[in-house]
């Protein structure tokens, strides 16, 4: 056919451009054909008049990539960033009524149960003395790059739709990931390697919600590729038998094959796009083992990421890969690290994950700034909830756990124009709620477009004759983040 | 945290002493939950400042200071307001801090939550020393969170005080104003002077009673007398606010400078309007003393009324599908008739929104809007409550109410037209040439030449049946002399079991169904391929499509009962289902949606689900036709259904046909239920299906459902429900009741409510008089077979839909349809055996410039295969293909071991067969009416290194060997028949053969499978020729 199946977004262009564009982007890449894309449907323009020009955002931007450390599960907020002594001195007992009045009414919120306090012990790093539990020896040492958001909060209490609220600010599951809008707003530096990557380690615990890397009812070209850290992008090792001159050989030949039957046909640009994605698909798989091949770092570089220890060496893998990967200019790089959901043994559970993730991410973070790649690149780190204050169930000792808790949890971010060494918001002297600056998803990820140079409100896209926008109903930037 | 009650130690115990002897004499049920004083404050320093738990007052504890600029407690002007009892001794002196601050805040001892809270306090800004500065701040906040000294009470938070106005008439002024969030500022028109005493009234009020609700408006008065309930001088409103007030406190900003002196005293947080002004109920003057203007003579509609509504409401309000989706000139729509909402009460001026919005303070919300047009005046509102008093008496002969009617072509009942008399080009071989023809003459365009039959019989194959054709039928084909050899081949292809497997897909992508609830868990419903193999089977025998609707919207209703009939209700069931809502209502209204816009989506082409919330932007589409529709659908549930299973397979081995994680997850789930006894495993024959206990048939036995959290089941109450408007769509606010029916625009409903069941709906699909049932599938049919529709909005026929290409074509196979028994099979006959079919695919520069996007059909469009029938074609080359129909599905992980047609493939909706995922095979959360076709860098790799793809060339090279030996250039004959369906040309043949031959040292063997897994490659393999 000769009409684009996504005409109801009002797409009428030329058939030279069109090609062009098709030829850009086949692969999601390039601004270029995105941008060409967004100007004609007049989709990066706002109401008003200033419409934008073809790869440029909407004002300065302070990071070119993000990475995404996802922790699915739900760290506690009281073990990690947000000491609480008053919990240690009413361990045992019950939530006092002054802060039990305030956290809203939700399920799970374990209000009946007795106050636990942290296993773990804080300490106060830097210059910024911001306090950090034992559970991050290596992550507490960089604590002047980190700027601590303690009172980020949403109302779900349920891992799925929390992961979807989190990642796609909705909890319904039928949007586009944050990452998928960043690509689609941003394109991607890499001609070679998709613009949104996700990887996933530590399967135990809630599954992975698709949703979270989809592209929702944005073009599917804009949906995260997901990829495993020890094989690289799906489908790019040859099978077999096969050697590159092999390949190279078919791949000549099917070119030839379909250029004839091209020529026999007379113009169609789908086709062209169609032969044009088996270059690009070689590329992809000439260019990406050699992103995922971690033989060229040096024993150094991967002692830092902790890949030579066994519980750090698969997360660490994948924090190489994504310093490799913003290298090379890939724009999203998602690391889901699954296992946090502690509602029993905390203590074993947050040891455990802590002692996977913390050296690999403090690796990530010196790496990225030895190599000056930090100033550009937005680092940011949580989970889709916290977890209460109090314990869960009627367990003891050390199989004591927590329950899932939306009203108030810890993030961080750091680089990309990050003002480190901060703690914006505060809960209250047990943790259970904010009672300064919360800090919504919605806030946090136009917060997240905006250091990209994003507006929340001029990238939009038109979805059944709505303008649908990454925040959903918008959200706030929380300027302070920048300094 | 410094406390002010630390620098009184001295004092405590005596205090202490003196408030318990206080308690003592203070009778307690004063105290009682509904004493309207909620706390004072600000009164006396001693009472103010020191820690205490004096329950009357409800504070929790002491006035709190900050310690970068502390409030100082003086005496009082010995001035205090007339009227006040409790004489204020002292007042707190604020000054600025040049940053933010919060200078005095404290608790109270609940949060309070109730729908209303007044408060107010005394207010004096003294004099400032210079006079021109840079506008002033200072507000009171009401919060939840106590925040630190220099928190921000302003995120989302009620706030009230004086602030230099940011815009309106008073912009650049310092003004009393109130706000829920800077963006939602009121400002009011009263200035701050200096050295004035003010008494500051706030209401906080939520739009309902909830605890959870959020106090989303703010009312402001200034020395308000008590008549003035009704008249505050500024209101905001913000649908995102606090819920529950904990903590109250007072803040200064940078612009409140250091000489600044703010005396604040005499807070008082209160239930009442009466005792936030200290004055008894009955001194507040009731609604009918207020001083509105008072109106005796009775009011005329036709002289007074309408003349006010034309001039101020009707430029928005009035006519057919107004912008703001409401009408005044209709007087059913002023008492909600459509969207659920009444705007007036008869009689009740009071509770009638649109005096409400009129009278509004807020100039968000009252109309008519501000930047349009100027407020009313209060002789003009006065004027509408007193028609709303003297009952809104109407005059029908001035406005009356319009019938509900459109012009547009697609709601308009059809009529068969004439098939055009026309010559042209090709030959006329059925009526759909004639109507094409005639475009083509009308547009001047050239048809191109008829394809030759090797791509006939391949397109033929690919689009009746998904498969091509095998080496030997292409050959028959081409040596087949008959004149009627086409004719032949269709009929031969219309018959196979295949065409079935085929057409059920696209019914599918309509239907969203899956095997499997959604959501997070996804739990699968393991008997939901039933209703996959009733689609097949129903395509297979040509079933009448009225008939096919009939059966999947009311199949459990029919008489007599029939198991086919009951697996048909899958339609309705294939809606998802939230495991783990714990808000049923919503759980089971989520379901409802889901089949309602289904239904109307993929059956009617309507995209009614705007009208869930709000009446159709662009069609003659109301609230109430969205819930009269759902009303045949309230009183069923989905579930798993008894059948009597007489002549059906009963395979009760689940595991065999679903992942293993998958088939674990669901027995890990079953358990819990069945500890929880709300579940029990059964061998009695059953399938996923929607039964209504109401209507539907004795027989069907509705057995629990293995989901997270599962809707609870009742017959009884499922029998009771009703339909309602829900207003604005949100489930907890349900408006008019308004029985069944199908939308108004497409005829009147025929019976009443009671009368009425899915049968009946079904036959009002299938009338002749239904103007779209008919439009709606040969347009469906028509793009499954071209790749666009005579109308390319195959799901959206309203005023927004694309008009089509080819209205009186449309029509006719419309007609034909129905007068044909509804007969899709007779449909694609008059298609596929025309010679607008039978093009080739070639390019044209004239025909192109006059139609580039080839919607008059001067070319082949050629078109990619879907997901299914890649995968097809490559298991049908290397013959591979197990052709077995129906059944339990595959699990993918499985597929090796059972290599059937993909639509076989178990279809969880989290875990969707990789082929399909790659390859733009839709969600299966909303009906999908046309596949998207991307072209990402993924697929050629999934496509030459997958492990699926490589097996095939292995295999599909394998049984070339063994039938050609080692000869190269008879394997590459056979590996393009087997493949393209066609031999190489002597190019073709010379490239191949070198391919094979340039391998150094491989075996020949794996240097011919990657020949075969090139060809599989190919667009010409992928694309129906």
């Amino acid at each position: 056919m000769l009409f684009d199946a996504n005409h109801k977004n009002g797409v009428a262009f030329s058939q030279p451009s069109r090609r062009l564009m098709l030829q850009e982007s086949v692969l999601g890449f390039g601004a270029v054909g995105l941008m060409s894309l967004l100007a004609e449907e007049g989709l990066l323009c706002a109401d008003d008049d200033t419409s934008v020009h073809t790869g440029q955002s909407h004002f300065p931007a302070t990071a070119k990539n993000v990475i995404f450390l996802f922790m699915s599960g739900g760290p506690s907020q009281v073990d990690t960033f947000d000491p609480k002594p008053l919990l240690t001195k009413l361990e045992g007992q019950a939530v006092p009524e002054t802060i039990a009045a305030r956290v809203p009414n939700i399920p799970r919120a374990g209000l009946g149960s007795k106050l636990m306090a942290s296993p773990f012990t804080f300490q106060k790093y830097g210059e910024s003395g911001i306090p950090v539990s034992n559970l991050f020896p290596a992550t507490a040492e960089l604590v002047d790059e980190l700027c601590l958001l303690r009172a980020v909060n949403h109302r779900v209490p349920v891992h799925g739709p929390g992961e979807c609220i989190a990642l796609t600010g909705s909890a319904v599951g039928d949007r586009p990931s944050l990452g998928a809008w960043m690509t689609y707003g941003l394109g991607s530096e890499s001609r070679d390697l998709p613009a949104f990557i996700s990887m996933l380690s530590n399967s135990t615990g809630p599954a992975p919600q698709t949703p979270g890397w989809g592209a929702g009812f944005l073009p599917s070209r804009f949906q995260g590729t997901l990829v495993d850290g020890k094989r690289g992008i799906p489908y790019t090792k040859m099978p077999a038998g096969y050697s590159q001159e092999n390949r190279r050989e078919q791949l000549d030949f099917i070119r030839w094959m379909n250029r004839e039957h091209l020529n026999q046909l007379g113009e169609d640009s789908e086709l062209e796009a169609r032969i044009a994605s088996y270059e690009l698909g070689f590329r992809l798989q000439t260019s990406a083992p050699e992103v995922f091949d971690l033989e060229s770092e040096t024993a150094e570089t991967a002692k830092l990421y902790g890949l030579d220890d066994r519980p750090t060496a698969e997360f660490g893998r994948h924090c190489l890969i994504a310093r490799r990967l913003v290298e090379r200019g890939v724009r999203v790089v998602q690391l889901r690290n699954g296992g946090w959901d502690a509602h029993g043994s905390l203590k074993g559970n947050h040891l455990k994950q802590a002692r996977a993730t913390d050296v690999p991410i403090a690796g990530l973070l010196k790496d990225l700034k030895h190599r000056g790649l930090l100033d550009e690149t937005l680092v940011i780190w949580g989970g889709e909830f916290g977890r209460t204050p109090t314990t869960e169930g009627s367990a003891k000792g050390d199989r004591r756990g927590r329950d899932h808790l939306p009203t108030t949890y810890c993030m961080w971010m750091a680089g990309g124009g990050v003002k480190g060494g901060q703690i914006i918001g505060q809960t209250d002297e047990l943790g259970y709620t904010p009672v300064e600056r919360p800090v919504s998803p919605a806030d946090l990820h136009a917060t997240l477009l905006h250091a990209l140079g994003l507006d929340q409100h001029k990238l939009f896209y038109r979805h059944n004759n709505r303008k649908e926008i990454a925040t959903v109903l918008g959200g706030e930037v929380v300027s302070e983040v920048f300094g | 945290m410094y406390r002010a009650q630390t620098s009184v130690k001295i004092f405590r115990q005596l205090i202490m002493a003196l408030l318990v002897s206080g308690l003592l004499f203070c009778p307690t049920q004063s105290f009682a939950e509904e004493v309207p004083r909620l706390a004072q404050g600000l009164v006396n320093q001693r009472v103010d400042t020191v820690k205490k738990d004096q329950k009357g007052f409800g504070w929790n504890g002491g006035w709190i200071l900050s310690r970068r600029q502390p409030a100082l407690f003086v005496k009082a002007k010995q001035k205090t307001s007339e009227g006040n009892q409790r004489a204020v001794q002292h007042e707190a002196l604020i000054q600025g801090s040049l940053d933010r601050n919060n200078p005095l805040r404290r608790e109270l001892q609940e949060t309070y939550q109730n729908q209303e809270l007044f408060l107010r306090f005394r207010f004096r800004y003294a004099a400032d020393q210079k006079p021109q500065d840079e506008g002033e701040f200072f507000v009171f906040w009401l919060d939840r969170y106590e925040g630190s000294d220099q928190a921000v009470h302003a995120n989302h938070t009620p706030n009230i005080g004086v602030h230099i106005a940011s815009s309106g008439p008073q912009k650049g002024k310092v003004v009393f104003m109130v706000r829920i969030g800077a963006q939602k500022t009121a400002w009011s028109s009263v200035e701050l002077q200096r050295d004035r005493d003010y008494l500051i009234v706030g209401r906080l009020s939520k739009p309902e009673k909830s605890l959870r609700a959020g106090f989303t408006r703010f009312d402001l008065w200034v020395d308000p007398k008590p008549g003035d309930r009704e008249a505050p001088v500024a209101t905001t409103v913000n649908p995102q606010s606090v819920n529950g007030v904990r903590w109250v406190g007072f803040a200064t900003g940078n612009k409140t400078e250091l000489e600044d002196r703010i005396y604040v005293s005499d807070l008082v947080l209160s239930r009442t309007w009466s005792d936030v002004l200290d004055v008894s109920p009955e001194q507040i003057p009731t609604a009918g003393s207020q001083p509105q203007t008072a109106w005796h003579k009775p009011v005329h509609f036709k002289d007074e009324i309408v003349p006010l509504l034309k001039q101020n409401c009707f430029h928005c309000h009035a006519g057919t599908n107004p912008d703001s989706g409401y009408r005044l000139d209709v007087y059913d729509e002023l008492l909600g008739f459509s969207t659920g909402e009444k705007l007036i009460v008869p009689g009740e001026s009071k509770q009638s929104k649109l005096i409400e919005l009129v009278s509004s303070q807020i100039a968000e919300e009252r109309m008519p809007p501000a930047d349009s047009a100027a407020a009313l005046t209060k002789k003009e509102i006065a004027l509408l409550r007193a028609w709303i008093d003297q009952g809104a008496k109407w005059d029908f002969a001035v406005l009356p109410t319009p019938r509900t009617e459109s012009d547009h072509w697609a709601f308009q009942t059809i009529k068969r037209p004439q098939i055009p008399e026309v010559t042209g080009p090709k030959p006329l071989r059925t009526p759909v040439d004639a109507f094409i023809t005639r475009a083509w003459k009308q547009q001047g365009i050239t048809p191109a030449e008829e394809a030759d039959k090797a791509t006939l019989i391949r397109r033929l194959s690919l689009d009746l049946t998904g498969l091509p054709p095998t080496v030997a039928e292409v050959e028959a084909f081409e040596n087949d002399r008959d004149p009627r050899v086409y004719e032949k081949l269709v009929e031969r292809l219309l018959a196979s079991k295949h065409y079935g497997e085929r057409w059920a897909r696209y019914w599918l992508d309509l239907t969203r169904w899956a095997e499997s609830h959604g959501y997070q868990h996804d739990l699968p419903r393991p008997y939901a391929w039933r209703y996959r193999d009733y689609v097949i089977e129903s395509f297979n025998a040509d079933k009448p499509y009225d008939q096919f609707l009939k059966e999947q919207l009311a199949g459990d209703e029919l008489t007599p009962y029939s198991d086919e009939h009951v697996i048909a209700t899958g339609f309705l069931a294939s809606a998802r289902i939230s495991g783990n809502q714990m808000d049923k209502a919503a759980q089971r209204n989520d379901v409802l949606v889901d089949i309602v816009n289904v239904t109307s989506s993929a059956l009617l082409g309507l995209t009614l689900e705007c009208a869930q919330c709000h009446n159709h932007k662009f069609d003659p589409l109301t609230q109430r036709d969205y819930y009269r529709l759902q009303g045949f659908f309230v009183n069923g549930q989905l579930g798993n259904l008894s059948l009597q299973g007489d002549e059906l397979p009963n395979p009760t081995d689940l595991k065999s046909w679903m992942t293993k994680g998958t088939f674990d997850f669901y027995q890990r789930e079953a358990k819990k239920l069945i500890n929880r006894k709300r579940f029990a495993h059964t061998r009695q024959p059953h399938t996923w299906g929607y039964f209504s206990p109401l209507t539907g048939h004795d027989k069907i036995e509705r057995l629990p459902v293995v989901n997270r959290d599962p809707i609870p089941y009742s017959a009884e109450r499922l029998k009771q429900m009703k339909s309602q408007i829900l207003i604005r769509g949100d489930v907890h606010k349900p408006g008019l009741e308004v029985g069944k029916g199908w939308p108004a625009v497409l005829g009147a409903t025929t019976a009443d409510s009671d009368q009425l069941s899915r049968t009946a709906l079904a036959e009002w699909m299938s009338d002749r008089k239904n103007p779209l049932v008919s439009r709606v599938w040969v347009n469906r049919l028509w793009q499954y077979h071209f790749g666009r529709g005579l109308v390319s909005t195959p799901s959206d026929f309203g005023v927004q839909g694309e008009p089509p290409s080819h209205p009186e074509l449309l029509d006719w196979l419309a007609m034909e349809l129905m007068e044909q028994g509804w007969s899709t099979k007779h449909i694609h006959r008059l298609i596929v055996l025309s010679s607008t079919y039978r093009q080739a695919r070639t390019f044209d520069e004239a025909n192109f410039v006059k139609d580039p996007e080839n919607q008059y059909l001067w070319s082949w469009p050629r078109r990619r295969l879907e997901a299914e029938a890649i995968r097809d074609s490559i298991l049908c080359s290397t013959g591979e293909l197990k052709r077995d129909l129906g059944g339990p599905s595959v699990p993918q992980e499985r597929e090796e071991e059972d290599l059937r047609r993909t639509i076989y493939l178990f279809q969880r909706r989290s875990e969707m067969p990789s082929v399909m995922a790659m390859f733009d095979a839709p969600d299966s959360i909303a009906s999908c009416s046309r596949r998207q076709v991307s072209t990402v860098a993924l697929q050629p790799l999934y496509m030459l290194n997958s492990q699926f793809m490589d097996r095939r060339a292995q295999v599909l090279a394998k049984k070339i060997v063994e039938e050609t030996g080692d000869d190269a250039s008879l394997q590459v004959q056979a590996a393009f028949l087997r493949v393209l369906g066609r031999k190489p040309n002597h190019e073709e043949q010379g490239r191949s053969v070198s391919l094979l031959q340039s391998g150094s040292g491989t075996d020949t063997e794996r240097q011919l499978s990657m020949l075969c897994h090139a060809l599989l490659n190919l667009n010409e393999f992928v694309y129906i020729p």
